[in-house]
């Protein structure tokens, strides 16, 4: 029997379906709580809570993963003949490729599903201060606050993808999709008092973020927790190129012809 | 793909052996430290250490990873046309036996649960377990709870067989047993009218009688669904 190739069109619609899960997931959680509250937040509110949380990181960061898949190049790029564009392509662009059309699939869905849950309006509720901290009902407005929340989730998830996608090259895919997992899932698993400031689940979120870095300075813990997320998809980044590069020049020792297979 | 596999999966059998002992560990420790200073007859029952890492702490949310851990990382061919009762016990494996090392390792290190003698022992829970945590040192609770794992292990592992067989990509693979799982559970969360058991009630505080029943029918249908799918598939490759 053929194996079946599960294609691009179909992982989206998977990746979707499971993203639009998680979404009402999430404005049910935040409906049933508001409701406790008296709080009837507005469509802006409920699309910068739902990012806020990383619609629901632990799950989402799957679904991610489910799309990414195996992370084959982009087919615009199998052209290229120069070795060094060949590995930054492999190494870099399929990651940021795949992280771009999952951030902009995700983006699409929860501002569908927030003006389905949110009364119309974009300003932030009054009373909205007892939900999330202060510093952000004062500093932002709620589509700044919702962009900055995606924009920690595309972070993580580009450092999840070049993680992965080393782990792949080096023949360690799945203890380095588990090592990910457990990651993700660290909050529930350790349950002792210090946490290592370089995990990425203390800034996976921007509601992770404002809860482990430099508690009760809103800025400061927003300027720590990307410093450390910049820091690992640097990392990752440069691991992932160095994998690549080390791989390539094994297959080329190995091919008689020198050519990259 | 440069997978570190082996001709009968046993380096994901003991990966997820590790990965799941070291959670299961790591959540009761802080627990352990928390009540050192206290007297043995007043620190938590060895029932509770045992169960603290499932009742709260996030375990069991690596499940469905830990089933299919085996398969990913078994020899892709021969996985392919290995029986599903095979597949079964390997996801069984993965998943079970941590929980019976973690729960003998603190039913040596504490002192077993005895509510009758020790009153920090007295637990107020929720279903089947308010009824059973004080028989015989929790033992019958222990029994369900390693039955219940093992029927949803190997129900995922088999999930993921299927998936093997059927798919391409390895990573699609074994990520939707745990979609599946996962959209589940929060099937089960948010449509309470359906009264649907979350997967993993089994082993959880949410066992009763009659949802014990209903996911026993779920995981027969799965592995019966499962296993006749993946023989079938078999004896078309051959």
């Amino acid at each position: 029997m053929k194996k079946k190739q599960l294609s691009m069109t179909g992982r989206i619609i998977i990746f979707v379906l499971w993203i639009l899960v998680l979404c009402i997931h999430e404005s049910l959680k935040i409906r049933y709580y508001h409701t406790t509250i008296e709080i009837n937040p507005t469509v802006m509110e409920y699309f910068f809570l739902i990012l806020y949380n990383g619609a629901y990181m632990p799950y989402a960061v799957m679904g991610f993963l489910l799309f990414a898949g195996e992370m084959k190049p982009h087919p615009f790029r199998k052209d290229l003949e120069d070795e060094k564009s060949l590995h930054i392509c492999n190494s870099i662009l399929a990651p940021v490729n795949y992280t771009a059309t999952a951030a902009v699939l995700l983006c699409v869905i929860a501002l569908i599903v927030s003006f389905f849950f949110g009364k119309p309006g974009i300003e932030w509720t009054s009373g909205f201060q007892s939900v999330v901290p202060p510093f952000i009902v004062n500093a932002m407005s709620p589509i700044s606050a919702a962009w900055l929340s995606l924009l920690v989730m595309i972070l993580f998830w580009l450092e999840t993808v070049l993680f992965l996608s080393a782990m792949n090259k080096a023949g360690i895919l799945f203890p380095g999709l588990l090592i990910c997992l457990v990651a993700v899932h660290w909050d529930s698993i350790w349950f002792g008092t210090e946490v290592l400031p370089w995990l990425p689940v203390r800034c996976f979120t921007l509601k992770a973020m404002l809860r482990n870095y430099s508690i009760g300075n809103g800025g400061k813990s927003i300027s720590d927790g990307m410093i450390y997320l910049l820091s690992g998809v640097i990392i990752t980044g440069i691991l992932n190129i160095t994998v690549n590069a080390v791989k390539s020049a094994k297959e080329r020792k190995i091919s008689p012809t020198g050519l990259i297979s | 793909m440069h997978i570190i596999r082996t001709k009968t999966g046993k380096n994901g059998v003991w990966l997820s052996l590790i990965a799941l002992t070291i959670c299961y560990f790591f959540t009761s420790i802080p627990l352990r430290i928390e009540s050192s200073n206290m007297q043995l007859s007043d620190q938590p029952s060895a029932f509770m250490y045992s169960l603290e890492p499932i009742l709260f702490g996030g375990v069991i949310q690596l499940f469905p990873f830990c089933a299919c851990l085996p398969g990913a990382m078994h020899n892709r061919n021969r996985y392919g046309k290995l029986s599903p009762a095979r597949v079964f016990t390997l996801g069984s494996i993965a998943t079970a036996l941590p929980f019976i090392i973690h729960t003998i390792v603190w039913n040596i290190l504490a002192l077993p649960s005895n509510p009758a003698v020790y009153s920090s022992h007295e637990l107020q829970m929720f279903g089947l377990l308010n009824d059973l945590y004080g028989i015989a040192y929790g033992i019958p609770v222990y029994v369900i709870f390693t039955f219940g794992m093992i029927l949803c292990g190997g129900s995922l592992a088999l999930v993921h067989q299927l998936c093997v067989i059927w798919l391409r990509d390895q990573v699609a693979a074994f990520i939707f047993p745990a979609v599946l799982y996962f959209g589940w559970l929060l099937l089960s969360i948010h449509f309470t009218w359906l009264q649907l058991p979350a997967p993993m009630d089994l082993f959880d505080e949410g066992l009763t009688i009659r949802s014990g029943c209903i996911l026993m029918i779920i995981y027969a249908v799965i592995i019966v669904f499962c296993s006749t799918r993946i023989k079938a598939m078999i004896a078309r490759q051959d």
